[in-house]
């Protein structure tokens, strides 16, 4: 039986000293003479009582230009931007504990208490939290757990919600064959094959049934209910939304008197923004934004996330049919200065597809190294001492594309040394993706890409032979090998972690050697933070949590 | 005049049609799909083929067109591909906002305009008239998106006087105080190629009229040059001033998008370019069909406005 880490106990009636308070007792011991005011701003100064230490009002920047549906099951649609603005109204069965910042936050149970695997190997019996109720007062209970899952999965269920579960499905793969409740706080969720559901449904957060019934879809998402910390309080359509504490949360109060979320889409806008003080954090800042920022003494974080930025290479023709001449490439670029220099430390060199402390990181896997001398030999043992002429393309902009117009004449000068010569074709976002889908065509050497990766079932959506295009046109250049698939197959069913990131590890291993990519980077989270932000934790992920911050 | 009225708003049908004709092509002939778009680079096919069949996208283009077209005759213009809220509620939203930055624009424009016109057709060849003309010039010259970022980096980053974006403070704002002092720097931004423009038809027509007869005679019989100006030269320059400003106001209302979206302005402008990388087709038809229509309502304000200042138009308007 699995178990999550149990919550921490909500805080007793915290110590309630907003900016206000503090300055009225400042006024008044001011009033009273030196010594006493002294001692009493010692008494309030940050740090000196963290665990106490609260309040403030937080404006967070989103990395989008609107404020869209705020429904926790359609906010996928902006990859995981929407998701991390609107995390503190709500929660899932699991979540991943982003509350440290040692390892890749695990998946933990949250609305869950505990959950087992039953004997048939397919049924996963969840225990629920319980005293957990939604923000409009309604309980948290296993009618709630179903119904939720069946507005994703059940389309003869009258809360069935299509779009949503267009936009879920690749987070959330893979049907449920049934569900049943056992009493009123547990629940059984049957599935076609074992799979590790704990990991896998973190990113399905849970919604009111009562509130969807009461406002329906568009209406819910203008006033969302969740069961999180934190509850909506205030949109303002197109600029912003805001959440206060929920006084009824089950777990440990948030420390924030109120968030204020605003969506600022260009990247250069958010470092403005953040230099003159307008908000207080944002992420996904340019490389170029760095040093304003800490010219203007904000804070600048980075951390790694499990993200890979790489050119896929067209396997189905000449030159990249052939390995020597994928792993020439992969040691003819320059990884370290593509990291530090053209991306100013906004990114890692790839040194494998699993980033580094992720449970899929595999300390005896030797890195492509910069070589360009061992690169034209295996060039040349390849047939190609002369080198050759190859088209490959690439966005201009994009979710998780860092800067992909420098990065990639960048590694085309690098090419251009083993005498590979590279001749770019750019497009914008939007319609990147259009071609990109189309997989592999005659005559384009590579196409570059950049995905994130959570989960086991990604590996064989790039990888494994069933997903080839045009099924899984993700396997952009058409790469496969057949001792990929029984692994795959194996993991995907592997509800042993352990045993389930030992075979990943073996199918990186055979990735790895295979070359399906041109390797390049992992971009780093980079986060900006006013000075006056305090109990930010740095996590390993996508997202953060504003669970424990507050302001002074 | 009333059947010159009608008689325009009566061409605006065709006008408009063949507005949302030329957009509908024009935007399915950008490549790259919504349903990509909206899911992103981890989805699969089969999620992408199932919303596009959702949203209707895999359908013949005239058979898409005539969809729409039905639906905006019954006065919807559909849902938002990527916000899932009605068209006409998003476009009335920010066409709101965008008529708060027009109007300021429009307003600092004139006054701006009116002010550097007057000073340099009063001093027409000395140094009052070349500095007015030179800033006309410059003005004219700076596109609205670089003198946008160039007023962030001096007034909101370098010398922190005003925000570098938004409409509303995050924290207690939405007060008019506030709106405008977030409207400074947009407005100068998007009014200064209007202003420019305006400065010098302010000239133009000033020193046309100055060197009427009837403007002689008056000096000849003594009269003070600032009755002069104000009273009789100005009243007659206004016909071509005014047709000329409301123009003006038409282009600011397409004219604040790059403006727009350099200070995150939650207007029309900045929906578009959003919903144009988005593949938003209903949001993209809808915002285009507002401005069209907003277009030519406000020529033909103008040209009535200028019929009735003008006895001649009206003379000719009614034959």
């Amino acid at each position: 039986m699995m178990s999550s880490n149990p919550p921490e106990d909500p805080e007793k009636k915290p110590h309630n000293l907003d900016r206000r308070e503090f300055m009225k007792i400042s006024a008044a011991a001011a009033v009273l003479g030196g010594p006493t005011l002294s001692a009493l701003l010692a008494a309030c100064a940050p740090g000196s009582s963290n665990t106490t230490a609260r309040g403030g009002t937080l404006v967070y920047a989103m990395e989008i230009s609107d404020v869209p549906s705020l429904d926790a099951q359609t906010s996928l649609s902006q990859g995981s931007t929407l998701a991390q603005a609107i995390q503190p109204m709500f929660e899932g069965l699991t979540m991943y504990d982003r509350h440290r910042s040692d390892v890749v936050p695990p998946a933990v149970g949250v609305l869950a208490e505990s959950w087992k695997l039953l004997d048939d190997g397919k049924t996963w019996e969840w225990h629920l939290r319980p005293n957990v109720t939604f923000h409009d007062g309604t309980a948290w209970n296993a009618d709630a757990a179903i119904w939720n899952f069946q507005r994703l999965y059940d389309p003869k269920s009258p809360q069935y919600f299509e779009l949503a579960f267009q936009l879920m499905s690749i987070y959330m793969p893979g049907p449920i064959t049934s569900m049943t409740k056992v009493d009123d706080l547990t629940f059984r969720m049957t599935t076609p094959i074992a799979r590790p559901l704990a990991e896998e449904i973190e990113a399905l957060w849970m919604v009111s049934p009562a509130a969807v019934k009461k406002l329906g879809n568009d209406g819910f998402g203008r006033a969302p209910v969740g069961t999180g910390g934190m509850k909506f309080s205030k949109l303002v359509p197109g600029q912003q939304f805001e959440m206060v504490p929920y006084d009824k949360y089950w777990g440990t109060a948030y420390k924030l008197d109120k968030i204020v979320v605003r969506p600022v889409g260009d990247a250069t806008a958010r470092v403005n923004a953040l230099v003159s003080g307008e908000i207080d954090v944002a992420v996904e800042l340019p490389a170029d934004g760095l040093e304003p920022l800490k010219g203007a003494g904000k804070t600048v974080l980075t951390s790694v996330r499990p993200h890979t930025w790489e050119f896929i290479y067209n396997m189905k023709q000449k030159p990249f049919n052939d390995k020597r001449v994928r792993q020439a490439l992969n040691y003819a670029i320059d990884r370290d200065a593509l990291a530090n220099q053209i991306l100013k430390g906004t990114a890692i060199p790839m040194t494998q597809l699993a980033i580094p402390n992720s449970e899929w990181f595999d300390e005896t896997l030797k890195p492509y190294t910069y070589d360009p001398n061992k690169a034209r030999q295996m060039l040349a043992d390849a047939g190609y001492a002369n080198g050759f002429d190859t088209e490959w393309w690439t966005a201009t902009n994009g979710s998780g594309e860092l800067q992909p117009v420098p990065m990639a004449e960048f590694i085309q000068s690098n090419l251009k040394d083993v005498k590979v010569n590279v001749k770019l074709k750019t497009f914008e976002w939007t319609a990147y993706l259009g071609e990109f889908f189309k997989a592999a065509r005659p005559g384009i050497g590579a196409a570059q890409i950049s995905y994130g990766w959570s989960w086991t079932y990604w590996w064989g959506l790039l990888f494994s032979t069933e997903y080839l295009p045009p099924k899984g046109p993700l396997n952009w250049g058409y790469y496969t090998n057949p001792a990929i698939d029984p692994l795959y197959d194996q993991a995907l069913s592997e509800t042993d972690q352990s045993k389930r990131d030992a075979l990943v590890k073996q199918i990186q291993r055979i990735v790895w050697d295979d070359a399906p990519y041109l390797f390049c980077v992992h971009g780093l989270n980079v986060r900006g933070l006013s000075p006056k932000v305090q109990g930010f934790i740095n996590a390993k992920e996508w997202q953060f949590q504003f669970q424990t911050m507050y302001k002074t | 005049m009333l059947s010159y009225a009608t008689r325009r708003i009566l061409l605006l049908v065709p006008v408009l049609l063949g507005a949302t004709v030329v957009v509908f092509g024009l935007i399915h002939l950008i490549p790259g799909d919504p349903a990509a778009s909206l899911l992103g680079p981890n989805s699969t096919d089969a999620a992408r083929a199932a919303l596009r069949h959702n949203l209707g996208l895999d359908q013949p283009l005239p058979v898409q067109y005539v969809k729409w077209l039905w639906q905006v005759l019954h006065l919807d213009l559909g849902e938002s591909i990527a916000r899932h809220q009605p068209v006409s509620s998003i476009v009335w939203e920010a066409f709101q906002h965008t008529l708060v930055l027009a109007a300021t624009a429009a307003l600092f424009a004139n006054v701006a305009g009116l002010l550097l016109g007057m000073v340099a057709a009063t001093r027409q060849f000395g140094m009052g008239d070349r500095a007015s003309m030179a800033a006309a010039a410059l003005a004219t010259a700076i596109p609205s998106y670089w003198l946008g970022l160039i007023l962030v980096a001096i007034f909101a980053l370098k010398v922190q006087l005003f925000p570098t974006g938004g409409m509303t403070s995050a924290i207690e704002g939405g007060d008019v105080g506030d709106i405008a002092w977030h409207l400074v720097l947009p407005a100068i931004a998007a009014g200064a190629v209007a202003a420019g423009i305006v400065a010098r038809t302010v000239r133009a027509s000033i020193l046309e009229v100055v060197r009427l007869d009837f403007v002689q005679a008056m000096r000849a019989r003594g009269l003070p040059e600032q009755t002069i100006l104000f009273r009789h030269i100005l009243p007659n320059s206004f016909p071509t001033i005014l047709t000329v400003m409301g123009l003006q106001a038409g282009y600011l209302i397409g004219g604040v998008a790059f403006v727009e979206v350099v200070f995150s302005w939650p207007g029309i402008g900045n929906l578009l370019f959003l919903s144009i990388g988005q593949r938003d087709y209903p949001v993209i038809l809808g915002v285009m069909l507002f401005v069209s229509i907003v277009f030519v309502l406000l020529n033909l304000a103008v040209d009535l406005m200028h019929a009735a200042l003008d006895p001649r138009v009206r003379t000719s308007l009614a034959a």
